[in-house]
Formats: structure tokens, sequence, C-alpha cells
């Protein structure tokens, strides 16, 4: 079986996520993954930015009240123009 | 009813409507990777929509989820729009790779200093994440937030934005080894050791 490069295999990781990887391409990353520390390193960081931004769901922001008070003001402008 | 009335009572709606539902507006313009600015201009476009085309309202359960639709659908046009100039980009990403398509020397991916199974709670990390994720191209993040934040399928993702899947997995590697880069570079920064 040819060797994949790390390019290839930062595609493998990415296809990987949602679960559409052959059992041969499975089994290229694996390979690939036992000799190269750096395609190994790059696979932890990954699953760690996605889920620090799968937690962004739930960060809260607030608008403050005079630019609520703006949005409604161009509302009323919108109506008598 | 008059007029008079019925345009008070609509005042009266949209005044308690933003009250309810600007900041949540707010927030997920913001982490769908718009500035601030940017953000509250959108959530003033959602509720001027919303307001000229209130029959659009009629017969749905749910306001917010109105709202969040003319939102969500504003943003993904603002992204599509800009994919063309998207193409023609020369990136960090090309130095990130050697022809053979190995790691390019200084750019090998270097464990980051701590624990990583608490990365992701890290307050550091998360506002580099921010401002790293604030400086890919536009079709990029539109990509990059459908997928980890509404968490949609690519097939789904591809359609909306109409790319095809070749383009999707293109944008996504790309977007991905920079971003990667760019936080390692900036933790490095402000991590000194």
């Amino acid at each position: 079986m040819k060797s994949i490069s790390c390019k290839e295999a930062v595609g493998l990781i990415l296809k990987k996520e949602e679960g559409r990887l052959s059992i041969l391409q499975r089994i290229s990353l694996w390979r690939h993954f036992m000799i190269c520390s750096l395609c190994r390193t790059f696979n932890v960081q990954n699953t760690h930015i996605n889920r620090a931004m799968s937690n962004k769901h739930d960060k809260q922001l607030t608008l403050a009240d005079d630019e609520k008070e703006n949005i409604v003001q161009k509302l009323l402008n919108d109506r008598n123009p | 009813m008059s007029l008079e009335q019925s345009n008070v009572e609509k005042e009266e709606r949209f005044r308690t409507w933003v009250r309810e539902y600007s900041d949540l507006l707010f927030s997920h313009a913001v982490v769908r990777g718009l500035d601030r600015s940017s953000a509250r201009d959108f959530v003033q476009d959602t509720f001027l929509s919303a307001w000229r085309s209130m029959e659009g309202f009629e017969g749905r359960a749910s306001v917010k989820n109105w709202l969040f639709v003319i939102l969500k659908n504003k943003i993904t046009d603002h992204y599509r729009k800009s994919f063309s100039q998207a193409k023609a980009i020369i990136s960090e990403y090309d130095t990130q790779f050697d022809e053979a398509g190995h790691w390019a020397k200084g750019a090998y991916p270097k464990e980051l200093t701590v624990d990583p199974a608490e990365l992701s709670e890290r307050t550091d990390f998360n506002e580099i994440l921010d401002s790293c994720s604030g400086k890919l191209k536009n079709i990029q993040k539109a990509v990059f937030f459908m997928k980890y934040v509404d968490e949609l399928e690519s097939d789904e993702i591809c359609i909306q934005l109409s790319i095809t899947a070749n383009n999707y997995w293109t944008i996504l590697h790309r977007a991905k080894v920079q971003l990667r880069a760019c936080i390692e570079k900036h933790w490095f920064l402000s991590n000194k050791i």
C-alpha cells in the first residue's frame, strides 16, 4: 500500500470527523500516525479546537440598551419615511 | 381597530421582541465569526426585514425561530457572495506543506504547553481561537461555523453555500490548517516559557 503525505493525512483526519473513511483510508491514516508525530499532534489539537468551537453555542453576549433603542428607532423611521 | 391603534400595537410588539431576542441574535452572529459592529448591523437588518414582512410570521409558532431563520439566511448570503473572491487567495496555507506534502520546516505542529484535556475550557485559548477564526476568509468562516457551531453535515453545507464537495473539503482543509497554525503562533507569543 502506498504511503500518504502529511497533507493527505490532514485531509483524512477531517473526513474522519464525518465518519467518511473507507477501511483502506483508515489503515493509511493509522500507518501514517505510527511514523509521524507531527500529524499525531495535529490530530490532538484538531480535536480540541473542535471541542472549543462546539462550546461556543452557549456563549452569551449582550447589546447595550442604547443599541437596542437604536434598533427600535430605525424600525419606526422605516414606517414614516 | 384603527390604523393608528394597530401601529402602536406593532411598535409595542417589536419593542418586546428587540428586548427579548436581540442579545441572542447578536451572540449568534458573533459566534459565527462576525465582528461586533457587523453583528449589530445584521441584527438591525434582521428586525428590519421582520418589520417589513410581518405576514412572513403569520402561522409560525415561534417568533424566536422566525427571527433566527432570517438572521441565518442573511449571514449565509453574505458569506456566499464573497466566495468568488476567495478563489484567488494565496494564503499562509501555502507555507505549511512542502512540495511532497509533508509539513514544511518551521511549520511543524508543536505541542501546546498545557494539558490538552483542559485546553478547550481555558479563557486564553478561547480568546486566541476567536481572534484567529476571525481572520479566516469569509467562505472559510461560513464553512467552518456551519460545520462546527451549527453542526451541519457537509452535504447540507454544500447545498446552502452552492459549492461542490471538492470545494468544501479544500476550503475546510485550508481553514483548519491555517487556524491551527495561527493558534499555535499566538499561544507561544502569549505563553513564553
